[in-house]
């Protein structure tokens, strides 16, 4: 469910890439959410697993369809592919595919609320699930910090932050209570991307070929 | 009016009003299909059968909301279930699983889950952990953690590195593939579209007084809930309280319009042709006696009343009229000079011989091991006997001395005098309807077909069942009709023959003999080979060590696997049992799957798909201790025993006929002119039938002792009249009277929408017309110097 969140904020901050011209605050970056055509990038995730010597590695291309379909290709190192929409997150990879059941898991439903509003550009809702802080760097560089306020959600997460640099946002990471950190960087992002009927009805869809 | 007569009225009287009071005071209408299951050549089978229709699952309704979509569907049902679950009647509504459904499970299922892990454990065990075992083991955790899906995993993959949780979770999800999911924290159809609210009653569904306001009190919570939506929203329901109430009330509809047009009917026909209030009277004499002998000792002896045959005795007006008609008919137009006794005398034998033959017809009935038919047979025995004591006892007190025909109903005498006497005088005619007849059925006898399907014999609505099965579809994509079933003398023993019948239908399914099937064993096995596992998993102590090497040898770090370690040693928690499932919030899936039969406990599997029947009734053969049924197959089977015992009583009942008129006449052409006519009205009606193209039931071939008694009615009467002409038209108008009589009251039951009454409505119908018909051919063989 963390890796449903990483992708949602990982299509929020690179929405706000395309839209940052004017001076860097919460609520512009919020805002470049809204009326976005849809959009296209590549990803490199990178897992540090506490339990695991070495990384996870994958690599891929992420879609998204406002007002609320995400889709995640992984290319490397096996192919999968993950949907999330309104009602939840289904998942297809060689062995299988697999729907979840977003309600059974408290935590995944706020994962999958919280991208909501992020989509909408919704701060106060934001607001109330995390503290927000955004931090300014040298040369336009800025770095977007999510702390959960409470449970269920704090339990589980320490911390997410979108790093980027003027309108670009490269990196996200996210910071779990067990030490594990995921972080994805991005490149060839189209934040303007239209999809046609068929684009649609392929890409979010669950088929990894 | 004599003292003896006075002694007989008072008599009679206070019969009626014994009868009518008890009747009153204990009627109680059932509309319970069970009462239609026939005990089966295997009697454990048939008390399955019964228990399930008596159990929990029918109890429970299915109620299903679609909306514009499924969030609101999902709001509209967890409001509807708040109202449902107001109402006194309900036990149970629920809407969705319990807030702490998830982690209720993981408490209760995780400490068990190397206990719950294989079904071969003996060979299982040491094949995961062998090196090759662990070491695809560590790669398998490693994929998992890498998946978008890897939060369900992350909490268990330090203290279960072998995944043996997520396997169980895994296998159970896989059993209950296409059921329902969770959305909004409600139940939502395997379509995605439609919630689900499951209703369980206090009561019986086939309890009409405590289910009839409950649906109504659903209907009316859906209506409002509805409304304040704006419209937009939909409710479909499933349970069989639903088809008992429906039933009901249909079957009350039918028994009132038939009593009243039929009543009506005979009111007519009756001051038509004797305009005379007295007569009417008289004639409901017997009618009353006949209904409330029926109604009172079917209750006496079951308890209750079942609706088909309250609908089926109340037909019985047709038939226990035609003896007050015999009688008023004979007293009006031929009078005899000794006053009604005499009237009575006169027809006295054929009135005897009719109610008799109808009598045995009827009684035979009340030899199958069918309850439905035990209690039809007793009902029409006792109506008709009644009836016919009124008719012979109370008719001759009551009727004067020599009343005054009426002119209509002399001419209707005089001209069926003539018709008569054409036809003795020409015979070539009755030739011709006889070779008709005969033509008919070698045409139709050809083209009937039997169905031993029970929804043509029950009394359920067509539109209920098609939204029924609309509803349960959504539901549950198992088979409804087919079973596997595990009985043992506890639960644990029944686990334990589950467990063999949850390893057969796999093998079963591999080798493509059933599509599917839905087990308790996805979420527990017996003791026994729950302590099987952990001793195969405990037979190397260092497996965990040798665990925890191989996967610091993919890549892991042995460090995080402290509690893996001290866990997989620990001695394990008792076996999981399942009482301890009923008591949590997993006990809505063990529900469907147990059942109490008597003193010994039932674990059924459901199936789908079944391809190849014999094959998979052969494997479960082999398992001691477990059944494959077949619902269908079982009636279908039973319902075709009972069809040939039932054309087997129907052949009795001829051969009981033809003794009694042989009796009577102790001559063979009298006794074929008596029995001839009936048999071959009763053929052809078969063939009629098969003409037409209606498939026919066992109420079709129950019909057919109807028609036969009527048909040897008319014979009769004719025949013991057949040398005296101004008797002859006189009988004549009486068998008129009779067939039209009974046709109002059996061709009203023709336009019911329960298929058994219109199965019983037709087959009366086309049956008397052609005993009325068929009649005169008794005159064709009755012998010239009369029948005695």
């Amino acid at each position: 469910m963390r890796t449903a969140f990483r992708a949602a904020c990982l299509v929020s901050s690179l929405l706000s890439a395309r839209a940052l011209a004017t001076p860097v605050t919460v609520d512009a970056i919020l805002a470049a959410f809204r009326g976005v055509p849809g959009l296209e990038a590549h990803f490199r995730e990178e897992k540090r697993l506490a339990v695991l010597v070495a990384p996870l590695i994958s690599e891929g291309q992420i879609y998204f369809a406002p007002p609320n379909r995400l889709a995640k290709r992984v290319a490397t190192p096996a192919k999968s592919a993950m949907l999330i929409d309104g009602n939840g997150i289904s998942f297809q990879d060689e062995h299988g595919s697999q729907t979840l059941l977003i309600d059974t898991y408290p935590v995944a439903r706020l994962f999958i609320d919280g991208f909501m509003q992020i989509l909408a550009g919704n701060t106060e809702a934001l607001r109330r699930l995390y503290e927000i802080a955004l931090e300014a760097g040298p040369d336009g560089a800025w770095d977007l910090r999510f702390k959960p306020k409470g449970p269920p959600l704090s339990d589980v997460v320490e911390t997410i932050e979108l790093a980027g640099r003027g309108i670009l946002i490269d990196t996200l990471r996210v910071s779990e209570r067990g030490g594990d950190v995921t972080v994805t960087r991005f490149s060839a992002v189209d934040p303007s991307r239209r999809f046609t009927a068929d684009e649609l009805h392929r890409l979010f869809a669950l088929d990894t070929r | 009016v004599s003292r003896h007569d006075r002694l007989v009225l008072t008599l009679g009287a206070t019969a009626l009003l014994v009868m009518a009071g008890y009747a009153a005071h204990s009627f109680r209408i059932s509309t319970d299909i069970s009462h239609f299951i026939p005990d089966s050549d295997d009697p454990r089978l048939a008390s399955l059968s019964r228990q399930l229709a008596q159990s929990s699952l029918t109890r429970t309704m299915i109620l299903s909301l679609s909306g514009p979509d499924a969030h609101a569907a999902a709001q509209a049902a967890q409001r509807l279930a708040e109202s449902v679950r107001s109402h006194p009647e309900v036990l149970r509504a629920v809407s969705g699983p319990p807030g702490d459904f998830a982690e209720t499970a993981y408490r209760l299922l995780f400490p068990h889950r190397y206990q719950l892990l294989f079904d071969a454990p003996e060979r299982e065990w040491p094949a995961l952990l062998s090196d090759e075992g662990i070491a695809s083991a560590a790669t398998e955790l490693k994929r998992q953690l890498g998946l978008p899906t890897a939060f369900l995993i992350e909490r268990v993959s330090r203290t279960d590195p072998l995944l043996a949780f997520p396997t169980l979770l895994r296998r159970l999800e896989t059993e209950n593939s296409g059921g329902l999911q969770v959305v909004d924290g409600q139940f939502i159809a395997g379509d995605g579209a439609h919630a689900v609210v499951f209703v369980e009653t206090r009561h019986s569904p086939f309890d009409g007084a405590t289910q009839k306001p409950l649906l109504g009190f659903i209907r009316r919570a859906f209506d409002e809930l509805n409304a304040r939506q704006g419209g937009r929203l939909g409710l479909e329901e499933s349970g069989l309280n639903r088809f008992a109430v429906a039933s009901e009330d249909t079957v009350k509809a039918d028994i009132k319009r038939i009593s009243i047009v039929s009543t009506l009917a005979i009111v007519l026909l009756f001051l038509l042709l004797f305009r005379s209030p007295r007569i009417l009277l008289l004639a409901f004499v017997p009618l009353a006696f006949g209904v409330t002998a029926g109604i009172a000792a079917s209750i006496a002896l079951f308890g209750e009343i079942h609706g088909l045959t309250l609908a089926f005795g109340s037909t019985l007006i047709g038939v226990c009229v035609d003896y007050p008609i015999h009688f008023l008919n004979h007293h009006s137009l031929r009078p005899s000079p000794d006053g009604p006794y005499g009237t009575r005398r006169r027809i006295s034998w054929a009135l005897i011989l009719g109610a008799v033959t109808t009598l045995a017809g009827f009684a035979g009935l009340a030899w199958t091991s069918f309850p439905g038919m035990r209690e039809l047979a007793v009902f029409a025995s006792a109506g008709i006997v009644a009836s016919f004591a009124a008719t012979y006892w109370l008719l001759p007190p009551l009727s004067l001395p020599s009343p005054r025909p009426v002119a209509l109903h002399q001419a209707f005498a005089e001209r069926m005098g003539r018709l008569l006497a054409t036809l003795g005088r020409r015979p070539r005619w009755l030739i011709v309807l006889y070779l008709l007849a005969l033509v008919l059925c070698a045409v139709g006898l050809r083209r009937v077909r039997w169905t031993a399907d029970l929804s043509k014999l029950d009394l359920i609505d067509e539109n209920l069942r098609t939204e029924d099965e609309r509803v349960r579809d959504r539901v549950s994509r198992m088979d409804s009709s087919r079973l596997i079933v595990a009985v043992g003398a506890d639960d644990d023993l029944a686990l334990a023959i589950n467990d063999r019948v949850y390893d057969a239908l796999h093998q079963a399914r591999n080798a493509g003999e059933l599509e599917a099937f839905s087990s308790l064993h996805g979420l527990i096995a017996s003791a026994e080979l729950q302590r099987r596992n952990v001793l195969a998993m405990q037979a190397d102590p260092q497996a965990a060590h040798r665990v925890v090497a191989g996967f610091a040898a993919a890549g892991f770090r042995p460090e995080f696997f402290g509690d893996f370690l001290a866990d997989f040693s620990q001695p394990p928690p008792a076996p999981l049992r399942i009482a301890d499932l009923q008591g949590s919030v997993l006990g809505d899936m063990v529900r469907p799957f147990v059942a109490r039969l008597g003193d010994q406990i039932a674990v059924v599997t459901l199936v789908k798909g079944v391809r190849d029947p014999s094959a998979l009734r052969d494997r479960i053969a082999a398992i001691s201790g477990a059944s494959y049924f077949d619902q269908s197959e079982l009636f279908a089977r039973t319902y075709e025993r009972y069809r040939r015992r039932t054309l087997d009583l129907v052949g009795i009942g001829i051969l009981v006929m033809f003794a009694m008129v042989f009796l009577k006449y102790r001559r063979r052409r009298p006794t074929l002119a008596a029995g001839m006519p009936p048999l071959l009205a009763a053929t052809a009606t078969l063939a009629a039938l098969g003409a037409l193209g209606i498939t026919t039931n066992l109420l079709h071939l129950v019909s057919l002792l109807l028609v036969l008694s009527a048909g040897e009615d008319y014979a009769v009467f004719l025949l013991e009249s057949a040398t005296d002409a101004a008797y002859l038209k006189v009988s004549a108008v009486s068998v008129v009277l009779c067939g039209i009589a009974t046709v109002l009251g059996f061709g009203l039951l023709s336009f019911s929408r329960i298929p058994a009454l219109r199965a019983i409505g037709v087959t009366t119908s086309i049956g008397v017309a052609l005993s009325l018909l068929l009649a005169p051919l008794a005159l064709l063989w009755a012998p010239r110097g009369g029948a005695t």
